[in-house]
């Protein structure tokens, strides 16, 4: 005798349907990510379109001026935006479907974090690794591991409080990669540091890569892009404008310098909405 | 794949949240520092507004009453002599001059005595005086002499203690010659008093009979005892003044009133408050003048030994000052008659025997909310700073976003940040009340408020446990509140009108009248602050109290559910507007299944709900049949319409949170004999679970309750029994089945399905626990009982209908028993309610039920093949 079942929570594993995509199994896949923003009676797009990918290994340097969309991108990776079309996935699973299972794979280091100024090193990051759901003993190793990776062990027992901003910046760095993610998001990591803490992030990025992880990178900075990535996407007001490697874009853009690339960039933009707003203008 | 949260893992989390909190210099300072301060400062306002408030007077005035059973005279001459003793030996008024004791009122001689006295004022009372102490008129009463020395004449000097009070009868003879001797020092005084020049029309204390000097020495030669004749004078010596008072009592009042300068005043405003309890029997107060003894006559001292029986206030700090006073002014007595007067030959001693009156005061009731209200509100500012800090600190710092990213839960966070704002609102809790307890202790107003010597530790324990409650519930409050606002400043300016609101309905319980019912047990805050003043005075009742506890555990749970949803939900959002609209708004994806949150919300929304009205029902006008309609429409309205509105409102998928899918024909053909197996056989369980818990003692029937059974049956037996079966079988079997194992039954579908029937039945007894203003405990166990079998039955089935069949059948039947009651005892099937079934009947049911319960495990297969399950 046979009845119908009551039906089951089920892990969908989606494909995003380009086959090239598939073959290189990439760790993040945005697929025509379009999102905009509402309030009042306004509305503006924040992305109008957005596909790209990261696979093991690579380091993607999402650039753009400010209000390009950098941190939206990043935020619907994380599954904190949904997107109003398109999708995101990492490590194959769809952001936004199953919140768990993506967090998991995703480790995030964003400017505006912070640290537990009554907590110390060792507490926060212990805690962190609490959040994920990573075992005790593992925990500990990790820790040790990545205190000595970012020259963290004179302040494991020190207050959050009393760091100097580099330190900081160091223990979020090390925050990030408590669980071992396969993707990391680091959103302009370097802003508000000095040359030497910028040293350490870049060489933090160096040891993600080795790791095999897969990185997206977003900042303004185009000198620190040009140095850690190997690919590049040049976001401009919601869309892509260019995407791939150094080479690449050089080939699009007919220049050598990222800077000037980004210029090019942008004063193509403004180029085609003057030419936009004089065509508007002309037929009356 | 989804990472589960284990008990230690939570526990480091809540170490974390509670680290934080702790290590917080600003926690810490209103954790220690403010009960500190508080405590103190508000004890030394409250003793002035209880001396102020308790006394009445402008300067404090001990008022001695004494009962109409005793010689008056004689004590309250003896009573005067112990006074002017105490306020100092050397210049007591035997051995002074008239000059030395100082205008109307004996007041302290300013040089003289270190020490002060208060002033004291002795009034006739009718009987025992309770109803006097009672009304704060007196602070003490001396009701009678137990024992003492019995004079040879007892007509005598009981006809002239009874010709004291109505008539200047018998004592005016020889002692008004002394009242003359005693005008010289009224006249001196007529200029402290405007209007009393007469000593006769002042009685209210302006005639003052000083002794004068000659007459101030020792009388030491006595003899033993008093002859007829001594007693008499002294006697009639004593009488002299309060005759001339008794003659003009009625004047009395008029005189004061007419304008006896500071006097008046200061009984007038004694009188109004005198008013307010006795209008009829107002008793006359007398200023107490320096006696004058006749000093040979030492009888007047022998005549009032003996054991007097005392009442006073217990927890009164006036009624016990005035006990203390006593037993001080009766020792110098004692004392000044054994060395001075008796010489070793009389030792006459006046002993008490105190009984203490519990009296309720006016502001011990004020005060005993006010103690709840002011711990509550410690309580509440001892939370306010960790539950800003934890969420929209998290938030300023910037960690909020790494805890939005990472794969925990959002409701796990906060509940960990729940548990350390609880703990610390506790220890602030803690703090709060040892130092309440410690102020209480050290300034002496515990034993006002309480009447204990101090908070007693079983009391300490209510409290504690009631402010557990409460802080359970204000924390989930404030989280809500605070996860919302963006940032520190945005949170404080939203706490600050919660903190206003909060306040609102303990001044509100402060008030004069508002008793602890049961509609008040449901209202957020009152409760608690209500339930503790009826903790701190006296028992509470159990049923509001456990109401409000209900109440408190459930509006907590529904704040925590909202502050989850706003926890994780606004981050999101950072930088979009409109968080307000997003929680109200429906969500764009359907869910399938509701989670848990959405049942506690409905939990939240109905149990409040339907206890309210179910308790209204019984004072619905109209007929019994209407009332039958009303209640099966407020089953309809909150068991089916809400989780209907709720899962709209939440975009939830109805058929599957229903289980709505109608079996096929054959399926109902299959599984027809097993629901009429149990239905025809579960309630049989159900009553020997009944008397098996009556038996144990849970929930015992009152008479009271009896009778209104039977009174139920009896209106049930006239109406149609089509109304009776469609308003008591069908629609709560319906409603409930789509309630309980309908959408709390989904909405527990993340458990093992063992224990989400588990959940959702313990859910389906509380729920009858609480049907009307009478909790009806013993309904719990038959209840679950049932909840897990039907519960089992829609698992099993995944459908509601069979279940919705099984509950319909089995309350029509057990309807139709008791309708038909009379007539199934005539014919022997059916035996007494509270007896035990035959054991044939019960063993037979049995075997039914799980012979139908093995049907359906036959004929069905357990959905979702997710664990293992026993099927028995």
């Amino acid at each position: 005798m046979k009845f119908e079942h009551a039906p089951r929570r089920k892990i969908v594993y989606s494909f995003t349907g380009f086959d090239i995509l598939r073959l290189e199994n990439p760790l993040i896949v945005a697929s025509n990510l379009v999102k905009q923003f509402h309030w009042a009676g306004n509305s503006i797009y924040a992305l109008r379109g957005i596909s790209f990918t990261v696979s093991k290994g690579e380091v993607f340097g999402l650039l753009g001026p400010n209000g390009a969309g950098k941190t939206t991108t990043l935020r619907i990776i994380m599954g904190l935006l949904k997107p109003d079309s398109g999708f995101a996935e990492v490590d194959g699973v769809r952001t936004g479907r199953d919140a768990s299972l993506v967090r998991n794979r995703l480790g995030m280091v964003s400017t505006n974090d912070g640290v537990y100024p009554w907590l110390t090193v060792r507490e926060m990051l212990l805690y962190f690794a609490d959040l994920y759901a990573v075992p005790a003993a593992t925990a500990r190793e990790r820790l040790l591991e990545l205190a000595n990776k970012l020259q963290l062990e004179r302040f494991l027992n020190q207050r959050c409080a009393t760091l100097s901003t580099g330190q900081k910046q160091r223990v979020i760095l090390a925050r990030g990669l408590m669980h071992d993610p396969p993707v990391m998001l680091l959103d302009e990591p370097t802003r508000g540091l000095d040359v030497v803490g910028s040293q350490t992030v870049f060489e933090f990025i160096a040891h993600l890569k080795e790791l095999g992880k897969a990185v997206l990178l977003s900042t303004h900075r185009l000198d620190e892009a040009e140095r850690t990535c190997d690919r590049f996407g040049l976001l401009h007001r919601g869309t892509l404008m260019y995407a791939g490697t150094l080479d690449e874009i050089r080939k699009a853009t007919g220049q050598s310098h990222l800077t000037d690339m980004f210029l090019t960039m942008m004063h193509n933009s403004e180029q085609q909405t003057q030419a936009t707003k004089d065509q508007a203008c002309t037929p009356a | 794949m989804h990472t589960r949260v284990t008990a230690d893992r939570m526990l480091r989390l809540c170490l974390k949240e509670l680290r934080e909190s702790l290590r917080d210099r600003r926690t810490i300072v209103t954790l220690v520092l403010m009960p500190l301060l508080v405590y103190p400062l508000l004890s030394l306002i409250l003793n002035r507004v209880i001396l102020n408030n308790g006394v009445r007077r402008s300067e404090p005035t001990l008022t001695i009453g004494i009962g109409s059973q005793i010689n008056e005279e004689n004590l309250d001459f003896y009573l005067r002599y112990g006074y002017a003793l105490l306020q100092d030996p050397y210049t007591a008024p035997l051995f002074l001059n008239s000059s030395a004791t100082t205008s109307d009122d004996i007041k302290i001689p300013a040089e003289g005595a270190g020490h002060k006295l208060l002033n004291v004022q002795s009034v006739p009372v009718v009987s025992d005086g309770r109803h006097e102490l009672e009304n704060g008129i007196v602070d003490l009463v001396i009701v009678k002499q137990l024992e003492g020395v019995q004079l040879p004449p007892p007509s005598n000097t009981n006809s002239g203690a009874q010709g004291n009070s109505p008539t200047p009868s018998s004592g005016d003879s020889p002692q008004n010659i002394v009242q003359p001797g005693t005008g010289s020092a009224q006249r001196e005084q007529s200029s402290v008093t405007a209007s009393s020049n007469e000593p006769q029309t002042s009685p209210s204390g302006t005639d003052t009979s000083q002794p004068s000097d000659d007459e101030a020495s020792i009388p030491k030669d006595s003899e033993a005892t008093g002859t007829d004749d001594s007693i008499k004078s002294s006697l009639a010596q004593e009488t002299a003044p309060s005759s001339s008072n008794s003659t003009s009592a009625s004047s009395s009042q008029a005189n004061n009133q007419g304008g006896a300068g500071s006097l008046g005043s200061s009984d007038n405003t004694t009188g109004a408050n005198n008013g307010q309890g006795t209008s009829g029997l107002r008793p006359r107060r007398r200023r107490w003048q320096v006696p004058s003894p006749n000093p040979e006559d030492p009888s007047i001292f022998i005549r009032t030994m003996g054991v007097y029986e005392v009442r006073y206030r217990v927890g009164d700090l006036q009624s016990e000052r005035a006990l203390q006073l006593l037993e001080r002014m009766l020792t110098a007595v004692n004392n000044q008659v054994i060395s001075g007067l008796s010489r070793g030959e009389l030792a006459p001693s006046f002993a008490l025997r105190a009984t203490p009156i519990a009296i309720k005061n006016s502001y011990s009731d004020l005060l005993s909310t006010m103690i709840p209200l002011v711990l509550v509100l410690m309580t509440m500012a001892g939370a306010v700073y960790p539950a800003i800090d934890l969420t929209a600190g998290e938030r300023e710092r910037g960690t909020m976003e790494a805890l939005i990213v990472s794969p925990i839960p959002s409701a796990y966070l906060l509940l960990a940040k729940y548990s350390a704002v609880v703990v610390v609102a506790l220890l602030t809790a803690l703090a709060n009340l040892a130092a309440m307890s410690i102020t209480l202790w050290v300034s002496g107003l515990g034993k006002l408020i309480l009447g204990t010597e101090a908070l007693s530790l079983g009391m300490i324990g209510t409290v504690l446990v009631l402010l557990v409650l409460f802080t359970m519930f204000f924390a989930a409050l404030l989280l809500a509140v605070t996860s919302f606002a963006k940032s520190f400043k945005e949170a404080q300016a939203y706490l600050i009108p919660l903190m206003l609101l909060a306040l609102a309905p303990g001044v509100m319980s402060l008030l004069p009248g508002i008793e602890f019912n049961s509609i008040l047990a449901t209202a957020p805050l009152i409760n608690i602050v209500l339930l503790a003043r009826e903790v701190l005075t006296g028992g509470a009742d159990w049923n509001p109290a456990l109401v409000a506890v209900l109440c408190n555990g459930v509006y907590a749970m529904a704040a925590l559910v909202l502050a989850s949803r706003l926890f994780g939900n606004d981050a999101s959002i950072q930088g979009s507007q409109g968080s307000w609209r997003d929680l109200i708004s429906r969500p764009n994806r359907e869910l399938k299944l509701p989670e848990i949150e959405h049942a506690a919300l409905t939990m939240a929304v109905m149990f409040p709900l339907y206890f309210v009205l179910s308790s209204l029902l019984p004072w619905i006008p109209g007929t019994f049949t209407q009332r039958l309609w009303a209640s099966a429409a407020v089953s309809v309205g909150l068991l089916l319409l809400l989780p209907i509105v709720i899962c709209w409102l939440r975009r939830i998928r109805l058929a599957s949170t229903l289980k709505m899918r109608f079996p096929t024909a054959k399926q109902w053909l299959l599984w027809l004999p097993g629901i009429c197996l149990i239905a025809s056989s579960a309630w049989m369980l159900a009553h020997e679970i009944i008397i098996l818990g009556q038996s144990v003692g849970i929930g015992t029937i009152s008479d009271n309750q009896m009778d209104q059974v039977r009174e139920f049956r009896h209106q049930l037996s006239q109406i149609s029994i089509v109304v009776v079966l469609i308003t008591l079988a069908i629609s709560p079997a319906v409603c409930e089945e789509f309630l309980f194992r309908g959408f709390v039954l989904s909405s527990l579908h993340r458990r093992r399905p063992m224990t989400a029937v588990i959940y959702s039945a313990i859910i389906f007894g509380l729920m009858h626990v609480l049907t009307s203003n009478v909790l009806a405990v013993e309904r719990f166990l038959p209840t679950t009982y049932l909840g897990l079998i039907i519960g089992w039955i829609a698992y099993r089935t995944a459908s509601i209908w069979p279940g919705m069949l099984l509950h319909a059948s089995h309350n029509g039947l057990l309807l139709l028993m008791s309708v038909y009651q009379d007539w199934l005892k005539e014919h022997g099937v059916l035996v007494e309610d509270s007896s035990h079934l035959p054991l044939t009947w019960l063993a037979g049911g049995v075997v039914c039920l799980i012979v139908g319960l093995l049907w359906f495990a036959w004929f069905t297969k357990p959905v979702g093949v997710t664990t293992e399950e026993d099927d028995n």
